[in-house]
Parts: C-alpha cells; sequence; structure tokens
C-alpha cells in the first residue's frame, strides 16, 4: 500500500499527504518508531491522524504506513485478568520489554499468541452452525467458561473438529458450505461498531451490588446504564471500585480513562485478594482492566472506552452478564475537545465538539439485556456504569447533561456529605433510578412483600427530615414537637445505620439483599415503635436513651452468617417500648 | 365558641389546698412516678396552665423539660409552704435570656 | 554543523514562527541567537510544512526578526543530572545561579519524562511522618504520593511547606532522602524565606533547588517544575533515594500556560485555561510514585494559591481530580492565630488508610482519626448553633462538643512551625481531646481501644 508524508505535527495530531488510499478510522503506523495512529478525518489525500503515542521527535518528511484496518480489539480467551493500555496492548507484557516506562513504538498483540488453552467442542462434525453458536469452550480461569462462537457473518457445515491444546491463533475448526471457513479461538472486531445481537429486551432485573444506598433505594438493572457525577473527594473511584468488586456480574471490565495510576494500581493489587462472595474465588478471576492513566497520551484516552465496552459486547455475546465501569467519561470527553481543537473545528459549550452528546449516547447505547446471536437464544446483559468528573461538582456542565439525557441511573454524588464522612456519599434526595418501578416487582417477589413498601416509607422520612431541617436551622431543634424530633432521629437512624457504608470493613463491605431487608426493617421499626411509645405518653428522651439503639446501630457489622440477630435487634426493640409504655404510658395510668 | 383552658395545681397536699378556695382543680402528689403520671395526664387532658410546687417539679425534671418546649400547657413553678428552691426563678431568667439574648431581669 | 535559519517571519507573545526549515521535529529545543549574542532557548509547538511554531521561554523582547538566528538542535529540552547537583540551586531552565562550579551531567535526561507503566507501579504505603498533628494524625501523607497544599493568597503555605520539608521522615530507617524544590513565580522574599530556612536548618545539604521568581520569563516556568521532577526522577530510580518534591505555585504555572494557549489562539476551556489543562498538569502530578523492585521514591507537595479562596476554580479542581487528596488552609483558622491553619474538614488524604494502623503507625489510629473528625464536625456545627441561637440552646452534649472543636483547635491544629511532633504524641493528644466528650459518645472507636487506651477511672466530663 502506498506510503504517506507527515506534513503538520501538533501535539496528538499529524496530517499526512499521499494517503487516497486509506480508509476513514483506518490504523495506521506513524514515522519509522511505528506509531499506532488513527484516521479520524480525510481532505483530499490530507489525512488527519491522532496518535496514540507521544509525538516528541516526529517531524514534517517522515512516513505514514496504512494498514487498511479500522481499530480493532482481539477478542478470545487470555482476556481476564489482564490489564491493557487503551488500544489492548497488554502492560505486562510491555513491561517486560520496555521496562517500567512506556515506551514508544513497542507493538504487541492483545493477547498472547504462546499460551495454550485447552478447547472442549461442543458440536460435532456435520453439525449446522451459524453466526453466534457456540463451537467450543474453554476454562479460562476459576469461574469463567470461555465460549468460543462462531464470528458473525460466517456459517457453514462442521467439517473438522479437535479437542486439545491450542493457541489462539490455531485453527480448531472447519466449515464447510459455500466456502470454507478455518475457525480460530481468537476473533477481531472493530471497537467503534457494537457487535450483533438478535433483539435487545427490557431491563427488569436488579443489578446487586451490596451497596445498600444502591440496592435498596437507586437500583441498576442488568443491561441498564448509570452515572456517577461527582467532584472531587466525593468517593467516586470508591464507588467504582465497591461496584468491580461487589456486583453480581459474571465479568467486570474496568475502564481506568485519564485517571490516577496508583488506582489502577490498587485494583490490581487489591483484587487478586478479595474472595468472591457467590463463587469463592479471587474477584480478579472475573475482571479484565483497560488502564489509560493521566499521564498516558491523551488519544487513546478516546479510544479506550470503547475497547472496554467491545471487550465487554464479546462477553455479553456468550451469555453472560457484564457490567462495565468507566472511570472517568468526563476525561474520555476532555480527549475528544483536544483532538477537535486540534482538528480546528468549530466548538460547542465550553469548547466541547458540537457531537459530544451524540458520541456519548452512542456510547451508552450499546448497553443491554440481549437475546444473543446464535441458536440457543441465550440472553447476555451489559450493564454501563459511567463515572463523571464535573468542574467544581456543577452538573450543569456539558458533560453531565450530555450523559444524564441518556442514563437512567443518576448516584449523585455530594461534597458536603463526604465532608461529614458520610460514604457512599451518594446524596438520597437529588439522586434517581428510572428502573424503580421495574426493580420493586422483582424485590417484592424475590426478597420480601413488604420491601418496596419499606424503601418508599424510609425515603418518605428522609425527605421529611430535609425539610424539618430548615425549620431546625431557623429556630432550633426544641420548637420541633416530640413527634417531629422521633422523625428526626428515625432518619438520622436510616442515614447513619442503613445508608452509611463503610468500604474497608471487612463485613460492613458488601451486604446481602436479605440483609438489607432486614436492616431496612429494623431501622423503619425504631421510627415505628418510638411513634406507639410517644402516643402511649412515654417520653421521647426514654426512647433516645435504650441500650438497643447501640445495637442497631452496630447492626451494620453483623455477618453474613448471622443476619437472623437483626430479627432478634427488633424483638428486643418491640419488647423494651412495651416495658416503657407499661411503665410510663399514661393509658396504662 | 373559644375553647376555655382549664388550670390546675400539682404538689404536696399541705402547699396546694388553698388554691381550691379559687376555683383551682387541684391534684396532691407524694412520689415522682405519680407526679409524672399526673401532670402527663392533665396535658393530654388540655388543661392550660399547670402550677406546680418546686419541690414536686424538683422530682420530674424531664417533665418539666417537655412541656417547657411546647406552648401549652405552660407549666409554672410556685414556691410551697416550706419556702422557695429558687428553681422557678431560674427558669425565667434562662427563658429571658433565651428570648432576648441577654439576661435583662 | 546545524543550520543556521535567519527567517522568522512573526513574533507574538510569546511565540515565534521559522518559515523555510528542514528536518525539524516536534518538541525539539530550539536556540535562538539575538543580534546582541544573547542566548535564549525555546521548544517547537507546531510544525505545518516547513513552518515551525517556536515557544520561547525567555520572552519576546529584543528579538529583531532580521538579524534573529535560529538553531534547532535535534533533541527535546533535557536536563543534565548528576548527584553533585544535591545542595545546589538553578534557575528555572536548570542553569546555576549559586556561583558554584558547573555540573558534570552524568547523563541527560528529556525532561518530559515517561509515563510509568502502571503494572509497574507500587502501591504507596509506607508512612511519613511530617511532624504536623493535623497531616500525621488525620490526613497522613505515604512515600510516593501527591498531597497538594491548597492556599489563598495571604496565608502561610510557605511556612507550612518549610515545616514539612524540615520535618518529614519515615519511622524507624536511616535511608536516603532528598528535597527538590521548584519555584515557579514566586517572589523573591518568599524564595530567600526557603533558602534562609534550608541554609538554616541544614535542610541545603539534601536539597536541590530550582527557582523562577516573579521577575523572570513567564514562559520558563512551565518547564521548571520538569525539570525538578526529572531531577527528583533521577534521584529517587538511579540513585535510590526518598524524594520529596515540593513545587510552588502551581497557579503560576497554569497561567504561564494560559499565556502560550492564549497566544496560539485555541479554543479556551474554564475561564480562558486551555482545554488540555488537565492533561497537563497530569503529566506532571503522576510523576510522583513508586516502582516495584526500586527502593527510591517521588514524593510531590504541590502548593497552589486558590484565586479568591475559590476552590472551584479550574487550577485547584482539576489538580484535586489528579491529586490523592488536598490540604486546605482556611483564612478563618489563619485570622485566629492558628498555625498551621489547616482546615481538616475538607481536607483528605486519599491513601491515608494504607499508611497507617498497627505496624506502621499504631492500632487505634484509624479508630480514633475517624472520630476526631466526626466530634470535630459535630462540635463546630455546634458552635455555629450557638452563634444564631445563643449558647443557652445548647444541650450539655451539644456544649461538650462545642469545647471539643474549640480545644481541638488551638491544641492539636495550633501546635506553630517549629514544633515537631511524633505519631505518638500526636495519637496521644487525640485521645486528651477525646476525654472531653462523654464515653458514649465515642462510637467510632472500637471497645477494645476505649478500654486500652481510655480507662474508665479517667474518664473526662460526666453527663
Amino acid at each position: 500500500m502506498k506510503v504517506g508524508r507527515i506534513i503538520k505535527v501538533s501535539g496528538p495530531l499529524v496530517v499526512a499527504e499521499g494517503m487516497d488510499e486509506a480508509n476513514v478510522y483506518d490504523v495506521v503506523k506513524v514515522s519509522e518508531n511505528k506509531l499506532i495512529g488513527e484516521i479520524i478525518e480525510m481532505r483530499g489525500d490530507k489525512a488527519s491522524i491522532q496518535v496514540y503515542e507521544e509525538t516528541t521527535g516526529i517531524g514534517p518528511g517522515e512516513p505514514v504506513y496504512t494498514t487498511g484496518e479500522p481499530l480493532s480489539v482481539e477478542l478470545g480467551p487470555g482476556l481476564v485478568t489482564t490489564m491493557f493500555d487503551g488500544i489492548q496492548r497488554p502492560l505486562d507484557a510491555i513491561r517486560e520489554v520496555g521496562g517500567d516506562f512506556l515506551t514508544r513504538g513497542i507493538d504487541l498483540p492483545g493477547l498472547d499468541r504462546e499460551k495454550k488453552w485447552h478447547f472442549t467442542p461442543t458440536v460435532k462434525v456435520g453439525d449446522e452452525v451459524g453466526p453466534g453458536d457456540v463451537i467450543g469452550t474453554v476454562q479460562e480461569t476459576a469461574v469463567v467458561l470461555h465460549k468460543i462462537m462462531v464470528p458473525p457473518g460466517i456459517s457453514g457445515r462442521v467439517k473438522s473438529i479437535e479437542e486439545g491444546e491450542f493457541t489462539v491463533v490455531d485453527t480448531v475448526c472447519v466449515l464447510e458450505g459455500d466456502q470454507e471457513y478455518e475457525l480460530q479461538m481468537m476473533q477481531k472486531w472493530p471497537v467503534r461498531r457494537g457487535r450483533p445481537y438478535i433483539k435487545k429486551l427490557d431491563p427488569d432485573e436488579p443489578l446487586i451490588t451490596g451497596q445498600r444506598v444502591i440496592d435498596t433505594f437507586f437500583p441498576a438493572a442488568k443491561g441498564g446504564t448509570a452515572a456517577v457525577p461527582g467532584p472531587f473527594g466525593s468517593g467516586k473511584t470508591v464507588v467504582q471500585h465497591q461496584l468491580a468488586k461487589w456486583a453480581d456480574a459474571e465479568i467486570i471490565v474496568y475502564v481506568g480513562c485519564g485517571e490516577r495510576g496508583n488506582e489502577m494500581t490498587d485494583v490490581l493489587m487489591e483484587f487478586p485478594e478479595i474472595k468472591d462472595p457467590r463463587t469463592g474465588e479471587s474477584l480478579m478471576n472475573r475482571t479484565i482492566l483497560i488502564a489509560n492513566t493521566s499521564n498516558m497520551p491523551v488519544a487513546a484516552r478516546e479510544a479506550s472506552i470503547y475497547t472496554g465496552i467491545t471487550i465487554a459486547e464479546y462477553f455479553r455475546d456468550m451469555g453472560y452478564s457484564v457490567a462495565i465501569m468507566a472511570d472517568s467519561t468526563s476525561r474520555w470527553a476532555e480527549a475528544l475537545r483536544e483532538m477537535s481543537g486540534r482538528l480546528e473545528e468549530m466548538p460547542g459549550d465550553e469548547g466541547y465538539p458540537a457531537y459530544l452528546a451524540s458520541r456519548a449516547a452512542e456510547f451508552y447505547e450499546r448497553a443491554g439485556k440481549v437475546v444473543c446471536l446464535g441458536k440457543d437464544n441465550r440472553v447476555g446483559a451489559l450493564t454501563v456504569i459511567g463515572a463523571v468528573s464535573p468542574p467544581g461538582g456543577d452538573i450543569s456542565e456539558p458533560v453531565s447533561q450530555a450523559t444524564l439525557r441518556i442514563v437512567k441511573v443518576f448516584w449523585g454524588l455530594d461534597s458536603s456529605l463526604a465532608y461529614r464522612r458520610h460514604f457512599p456519599a451518594i446524596n438520597w434526595l437529588n439522586s434517581y433510578s428510572l428502573y424503580q418501578n421495574k426493580v420493586d416487582q422483582w424485590m417484592d417477589k424475590n426478597i420480601d412483600p413488604e420491601f418496596s413498601k419499606n424503601r418508599i416509607k424510609a425515603m418518605t422520612l428522609l425527605q421529611e427530615e430535609s425539610s424539618l431541617q430548615e425549620i431546625v436551622r431557623l429556630v432550633g431543634r426544641d420548637s420541633l414537637s416530640e413527634g417531629d424530633q422521633l422523625k428526626l432521629e428515625a432518619a438520622k437512624s436510616i442515614r447513619e445505620d442503613f445508608l452509611q457504608q463503610n468500604a474497608f470493613h471487612e463485613e460492613d463491605t458488601y451486604t446481602s439483599l436479605n440483609k438489607q431487608n432486614l436492616m431496612l426493617k429494623m431501622v423503619l421499626a425504631f421510627y415505628d415503635e418510638g411513634k406507639r411509645a410517644l402516643d402511649n405518653g412515654v417520653y421521647l428522651k426514654e426512647i433516645l436513651d435504650l441500650p438497643v439503639r447501640e445495637k442497631i446501630a452496630r447492626a451494620k457489622f453483623i455477618g453474613e452468617d448471622r443476619v437472623s440477630e437483626i430479627e432478634s435487634i427488633i424483638e428486643e426493640l418491640k419488647a423494651s417500648i412495651d416495658e416503657l409504655v407499661s411503665k410510663g404510658g399514661i393509658l396504662n395510668a | 365558641m373559644i375553647y376555655m383552658y382549664k388550670v390546675a395545681v400539682v404538689g404536696d397536699k399541705d402547699s396546694i389546698l388553698g388554691f381550691k378556695a379559687l376555683g383551682i382543680d387541684v391534684f396532691p402528689v407524694i412520689e415522682k412516678d405519680e407526679a409524672r403520671r399526673v401532670v402527663d395526664t392533665l396535658a393530654r387532658d388540655k388543661y392550660g396552665i399547670i402550677f406546680i410546687t418546686e419541690q414536686t417539679a424538683s422530682l420530674i425534671p424531664d417533665t418539666i423539660e417537655r412541656y417547657n418546649n411546647q406552648m401549652l400547657p405552660a407549666v409554672i413553678l410556685i414556691p410551697s409552704n416550706q419556702g422557695t428552691l429558687n428553681i422557678g426563678m431560674d427558669m425565667i431568667n434562662k427563658n429571658v435570656e433565651k428570648a432576648v439574648g441577654t439576661n435583662i431581669l | 554543523m546545524l543550520k543556521e535559519y535567519r527567517t522568522v517571519t512573526e513574533v507574538v507573545g510569546p511565540l515565534m514562527l521559522v518559515e523555510g526549515v528542514e528536518g525539524v521535529k516536534f518538541e525539539e529545543l530550539v536556540e535562538i541567537e539575538l543580534q546582541t549574542g544573547e542566548i535564549r532557548r525555546g521548544r517547537v509547538l507546531e510544525i505545518h510544512e516547513d513552518k515551525a511554531l517556536v515557544q520561547l521561554f525567555e520572552g519576546s523582547a529584543g528579538i529583531n526578526l532580521k538579524n534573529t538566528k535560529v538553531r534547532f538542535l535535534g533533541r527535546p529540552l533535557e536536563l543534565g543530572v548528576s548527584h553533585d547537583m544535591i545542595g545546589r540551586i538553578f534557575d528555572g531552565l536548570g542553569r546555576p545561579i549559586d556561583d558554584g562550579p558547573k555540573i558534570i551531567p552524568e547523563k541527560r535526561m528529556d525532561i518530559n519524562g515517561v509515563p510509568m507503566n502502571p503494572v509497574a507501579r507500587d502501591y504507596p504505603s509506607e508512612f511519613i511522618q511530617t511532624g504536623v498533628s493535623a497531616i500525621d494524625g488525620l490526613n497522613t501523607l505515604v512515600r510516593g504520593q501527591k498531597l497538594p497544599i491548597f492556599s489563598g493568597s495571604g496565608l502561610p503555605h510557605a511556612e507550612l511547606a518549610a515545616q514539612i520539608a524540615r520535618q518529614a521522615r519515615v519511622l524507624g530507617e536511616g535511608e536516603k532522602f532528598a528535597v527538590v524544590f521548584a519555584a515557579m513565580g514566586i517572589t523573591f522574599e518568599e524564595a530567600q524565606f526557603f533558602m534562609d530556612d534550608f541554609t538554616r536548618t541544614g535542610a541545603i545539604d539534601r536539597a536541590v533547588l530550582f527557582i523562577n521568581l516573579a521577575d523572570d520569563p513567564a514562559i520558563e516556568r512551565i518547564a521548571t517544575p520538569r525539570m525538578a521532577l526529572t531531577c527528583a526522577e533521577y534521584l529517587a530510580y538511579e540513585r535510590d533515594m526518598h524524594v520529596l518534591v515540593i513545587l510552588t505555585d502551581m497557579t503560576n504555572y497554569a497561567e504561564a500556560l494560559r499565556e502560550t494557549s492564549a497566544a496560539r489562539k485555541e479554543v479556551p476551556g474554564r475561564r480562558g485555561y486551555p482545554g488540555y489543562l488537565y492533561t497537563d498538569l497530569a503529566t506532571i502530578y503522576e510523576r510522583a510514585g513508586r516502582i516495584k523492585g526500586r527502593p527510591g521514591s517521588i514524593t510531590q507537595i504541590p502548593i497552589l494559591t486558590m484565586p479568591e479562596d475559590d476552590i472551584t476554580h479550574p487550577i485547584p479542581d482539576l489538580t484535586g481530580y489528579i491529586t490523592e487528596g488536598q490540604i486546605i488552609l482556611s483564612r478563618e483558622l489563619h485570622k485566629k492565630g492558628i498555625e498551621p491553619p489547616i482546615n481538616v474538614l475538607p481536607s483528605l488524604s486519599r491513601l491515608k488508610d494504607k499508611g497507617i494502623g498497627e505496624g506502621k503507625t499504631r492500632e487505634d489510629h484509624a479508630d480514633t482519626m475517624n472520630q476526631l473528625f466526626a466530634a470535630y464536625a459535630t462540635g463546630k456545627e455546634a458552635r455555629e448553633l450557638a452563634v444564631i441561637l445563643g449558647e443557652a440552646a445548647l444541650s450539655d452534649t451539644d456544649k461538650a462538643f462545642a469545647k471539643f472543636a474549640e480545644e481541638f483547635e488551638n491544641r492539636y491544629v495550633n501546635q506553630g512551625y517549629n514544633n515537631n511532633r511524633s505519631i505518638i504524641e500526636t495519637l496521644d493528644l487525640g485521645w486528651e481531646l477525646l476525654k472531653l466528650l462523654p464515653r458514649t459518645e465515642l462510637k467510632r472507636i472500637r471497645d477494645v481501644f476505649l478500654e486500652k487506651y481510655l480507662p474508665l477511672e479517667t474518664e473526662g466530663v460526666e453527663k
């Protein structure tokens, strides 16, 4: 293919002439260093290229080679547990080749070509297979059974297939028909195109995260979309990490997009140590990491979330429930802005390109619960959770607004809560979940028929608290009636004993739905019973001084295997209220 | 029709019996639990003013505190036949301080 | 022989356009010789065909389009590094200004550095004792962390930074330690304060100083922090030293960046700062860290003054998104005479949990830290309430909390700039203050520690 020639270098943007044979979005190799880039615009024979590596030392006159292929990822065994950079180069392999710092021009394939995997066929010679059909499996990690599927657009009759140890590029199966196909375990897919499926379904099952404020009050659905906006220091990354740790998805793809290097290290060090409560295996065994830290080349940041979601879609196609966390989409938007500025496009709001909203929408739309390709009609789900970092915490800025228009769940982080050390600092007054109704039905059916009723009751108390707080601020707490003061106490109990959750405490970090349900009942019982006592003439002070309150406060630390203790706390609460009533109540006087 | 509030006086029998002559309902009490129950019941029965002797009030500070923060009933401390303990005056001082910001008495 | 061009066609602000050039590379270092013989330096920002856009580090004053000679040196801006740099003072572009001998470089390093492979990073977890209670006790600094000080104009951030530089040490080790100090656009007095302080305390013997003063060329500031970090990287990763890098003032750095951006007529982001401010700051801050298998480390304390004390201003805002926490100074505390005036509540060290606890500081550290935070927050609220409603409106517990908040500020935070407290002293002081509160209110401390560190008979105010 024709070799182009660089005529302009401006940061990560390189313009080359003589590129008339190349296509938009083709991958190119820039200069003799073979830096990887992607064509983002063509004008005549001039191509604008965003380069995924540092362009220091590149100048006009140097060659540009086209590969004729769009930016793609390699999909096959070897993805799980690996950390990739924004264009799917394995970072640990890069370290072996290039040392502790990221040197340029290292060209490594996404998947290890040497490693052998044990392939077990699930079809026989003579079977008719089509796109998406599973032809065999590989046990990739202790918990991930990697299904080898026929790539989209290919079908035929199995001519030969065999069990054994193969690398990802060995032929494991041959199909015959109109044309003969040799299938390998690895397939490629361009990152900017969503992988095909048969149809989308309505997400109705909650993504259980073990985080009380999320599961109980603002649930996400499997196959849904959620956004976590928040200023710095409000715990966005902790929330994302908690979701990556505890969400009940079979595969987690974590994209560290323009964030701190140490955070990725944290994930790398911590995840292998944590046991998944469902499988008992290390969490790393279901996790794929994509890292483009804030000091890595900015153009690769733009690609990183596409790389992540394409890998996620691939596992969804196997019929798994997959969740992808992107931390943070604001950095991705900034990368778009930087490239747009260098292309001298007409800027929109705050310098962001006019197509920001449509790009964001395209990305989130790749989420969904779908019927996958293949004869067995398996169902897979891809949940997308994006963090947003609005400047100054002000969500009226373009990235937050573009995101909020699309996502169905909004977990608004609040710095004033974080200052008070209320974590997770999700503001219960302005967060919402549009999956609430569907999830309520699911919860009432599967957890407790009272669940949604209790949730609404607790939320009402919290709402009432905020209006009462305004009065308190003006005239002091004493001027409230005892009934209202009890309400404040009950709301405080909901906040402190239910909503606050310590991500670093071994028992508190994850709460099963069953325990959440009991805890919710417990904090509400305090209000109901307290009200009963007040009605019967018991003094508020006596209710507040009950020793059982200490137990309520510590209930979150009760282990999952002893949740019945919470029921006994409720019993104890009732008994002590009975005692108060019989002692001091007027009606019994 | 305007609702007419009633007036009560609570305390040891010797101190309060004289109030009966004024047409005020008197509720003699001796010990703590009894006093508390009586005051609570009176509050419920729409008594607008409850006079209570300082001696009796000193037994049930929680109850006094409770009604302090409510508009009605007005719980007013009075000395008993054994003299004053000064807590009634203290409370007035405190309330004045709270209302005006400084003690002007 | 390098080609010399006399084809400067345009000079605008800190930028210069040279035409008809050949073989020029992006980010290349440029030498400009004025008609007077003066040599200035610059770097290539953009090349389009035969036109090169050059950023001048030392300003454009006096450049003559006709007679100025331009040479492209074929390498990026580099710093010659050597172990002998310790104890020396340099200007913002790395040239010695202390009358000492020339540095003979052991090697030359690109000042832009190379991003660290995330896989190679080692997670920071070693406690650094700064001797400042509000930091050690509540916002603990660990090795390899980047923890900025958010200050305002007129606040004593310099004193605090000098105190940290003087006192910082790692418990129980005699490892090699160095301070790299980069001043960007600060006044002569401020720079002199640091130099005097370093000289007085002997810290100068283990320090490298890069000084760009307020009257030095603004654009030079873009290179200064990178010079400092390049030197730090050399000392940390090749000389196995633990390096503390102090960068002051990042606000001046960002303004210099804005100046260049404006001269290039780029589309501005918020408040006129370029859209890539985040990425640019990240290339500085992310150079802090540790590498697996190498003994050295780089810990960064950037200082920035928040314009109008506004934390949502782009500079503190974007910094906060990159750094691992922040130490915030408060004007209110400063006026009260609290030294250092650290506003504990909004300050945060994200890595503190990894650096504290048994074997690192003391077992009770995490619990007392949470308790002190919570109690101080409650106490402050109570105090605010008292201002509105009067002291009389407070309950006894609230009064205890208000008293606690007062004492906490006066004794815990207010320690003076010359007081070096060990972590044990800090923790014990914490317990002493907690005695002011009813025992039942100490909900965040595990019972074992309550019994061990606060035995019943020493209990403070009773209800």
